[in-house]
């Protein structure tokens, strides 16, 4: 067991690329934290950067009260589960959980056990013959846990290692895995670039964007709270909606002026004024049944079965997309009123994304 | 030819073994190796072709009594005599023999050697 501390990580490719800019990061023992953003944000190097498959240009590594930056990947008691699950083809699947026994030399009759061991745990025993090559992706994807597993590491971790699987089963395994640490109540730092599996697995998210932390917190209080217009637009699907428009300070709170829409705030308004973003998460946008709201024309539906879609066109440039009950009777070319769930309201400054409200 | 098979062998694996604990020698001679052995017995059939066959620096090297075969055969046509056809096809033959056989020794890895991507990623 063990905790991880990253300090001030950099990591750059030749002089122009810059994988990682500087991360910061603690992860207490036993803690699940993922690591999520978008392809190409720095996510595997910072793996890498933990597991020493990297060398820092600068920072520090630390995991426990070691500092680990120069040490041998071998060395630091890690286990690492691969995006392409790095299974050793010309063995079969007992030889592949074997390995890491064997290179520690494990004496033969106690290496057996273990892998026999660990197999049934992961109901992995009745493949022990077989070659990698003939495993089903979800059987594949257990073996390599198991190879994981059975040197007990102080810590796992995981480059995106269900994208390989179908949707069924991908969601399968994320209850497999959030079980399996439950049980093993072993640090575990998850990448991913699905924000789903972020929002239902982690005990903390860790949002990376262009090589740098963009926000750390559990996932409620980043899908609640986000700190920037990146953040607010990476978690949710449907997308959270963005108005542009323009704050201006009025008396008894502050105006938000976009081109179709006027919307006086009185309650925490943002003290701030000039070009602003305007944040509503489909959930907030409600159709309304009175006369209150703005006027729009439902232009497209979409059924999910528990509740629907509908893209509402309300004459500002794009149109707002807002969840609907499945029982409300809706078709195209509908004229209805929409309200806005005022306290539930983010605001983002135009110039650099910097949350304001 | 043998970088291309060695660069076939996904980093992740090299990573993998290494993260294990095994040295660099050790994730050479069980992971690395193995997986391209079939590309190196390819590799060998090949530059034994090639060199079995090897005509004009052999041509130009070759003295009478020490020649190769392809340049043996081809000593027999001459503009006086013309071709003689019966110990050309007869020597031909022979030269094709030890090819054949080594192909037929390296068959199982030759089929492997010869499908690229035959790591599954
Ligand atoms: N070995 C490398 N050499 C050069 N550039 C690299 C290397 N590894 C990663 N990069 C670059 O660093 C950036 C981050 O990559 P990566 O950490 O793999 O992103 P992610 O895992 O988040 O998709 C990318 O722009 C990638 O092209
Ligand atoms: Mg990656």
């Amino acid at each position: 067991m063990a905790s991880i501390r990253l300090e001030n990580l950099v990591k750059s490719f030749g002089e122009t690329v810059q994988a990682v800019r500087g991360v910061s990061l603690e992860i207490a023992d036993g803690e699940f934290v993922v690591l999520v953003g978008p392809s190409g944000c720095g996510k595997t190097t910072t793996l890498h950067l933990i597991a020493g498959l990297e060398r820092p240009t600068s920072g520090e590594v630390w995991i426990g009260a070691e500092r680990v930056t120069d040490w041998e990947p071998g060395d630091r008691n890690l286990g690492m589960v691969f995006q392409s699950l790095a299974l050793f083809p010309h063995m079969t699947v007992f030889d592949n959980i074997a390995f890491p026994l064997m290179i520690k030399k494990v004496p033969p009759a106690e290496l057996g056990e273990r892998v026999r061991g660990v197999a049934t745990t992961l109901h992995v025993a009745h493949l022990l013959d077989k070659r990698p090559s003939t495993l089903s992706g979800g059987e594949a994807q257990r073996v390599a846990l198991a190879r994981t597993i059975v040197v007990k590491p102080a810590a796992f971790l995981m480059d995106e290692p269900l994208s390989s699987l179908d949707a069924k089963l991908r969601v399968e395994m994320r209850t497999e895995l959030k079980r399996l640490h439950a049980t093993l109540r072993a640090t575990f730092v998850y990448v991913t670039h699905d924000q789903a599996e972020a929002m239902t697995m982690a005990h903390r998210i860790v949002v990376m964007d262009q090589g740098r932390v963009q926000q750390t917190g559990p996932p409620l209080a980043i899908y609640n709270e986000p700190a920037n217009y990146f953040v607010a637009g990476f978690f949710g699907i449907p997308a959270m909606n963005f108005i542009d428009g323009e704050l201006h300070q009025a008396s008894g709170g502050s105006v938000f002026q976009a081109p179709a829409l006027r919307l006086a705030l009185t309650r925490s308004g943002p003290s701030a004024g000039g070009p602003a973003t305007l944040g509503v998460r489909p959930e907030h946008v409600r159709l309304s049944d009175g006369a209150e709201g703005w006027p729009a024309a439902v232009s497209l539906i979409e059924p999910l079965g528990d509740e629907t879609l509908v893209f509402l066109d309300y004459g500002g440039g794009t149109s707002l997309v807002a969840k609907a009950s499945a029982e409300d009777r809706l078709a195209v070319g509908d004229r209805r009123r929409f309200t806005l769930r005022t306290d539930k309201l983010v605001f983002f400054a135009s110039s650099d994304g910097r949350r304001i409200a | 030819m043998m970088l291309a098979f060695i660069d076939e062998v996904p980093r992740e694996l090299e990573h993998a073994a290494r993260l294990m604990g095994a040295s660099r020698l050790a994730t050479i001679r069980k992971v690395v190796f193995p997986l391209v052995a079939s590309g190196m017995m390819v590799t060998l059939l090949f530059v034994f072709i090639l060199n079995w066959s090897e005509f004009l620096l052999a041509l130009t090297l070759s003295q009478p009594r020490v020649l190769t075969l392809p340049v043996l055969l081809n000593k027999f046509q001459s503009a006086v005599e013309g071709r003689l056809y019966g110990p050309q096809a007869a020597i031909g033959t022979v030269v094709t023999i030890p090819v054949v056989i080594l192909g037929f020794l390296i068959q199982k890895h030759l089929v492997k050697g010869f499908s690229f991507g035959m790591i599954r990623r």
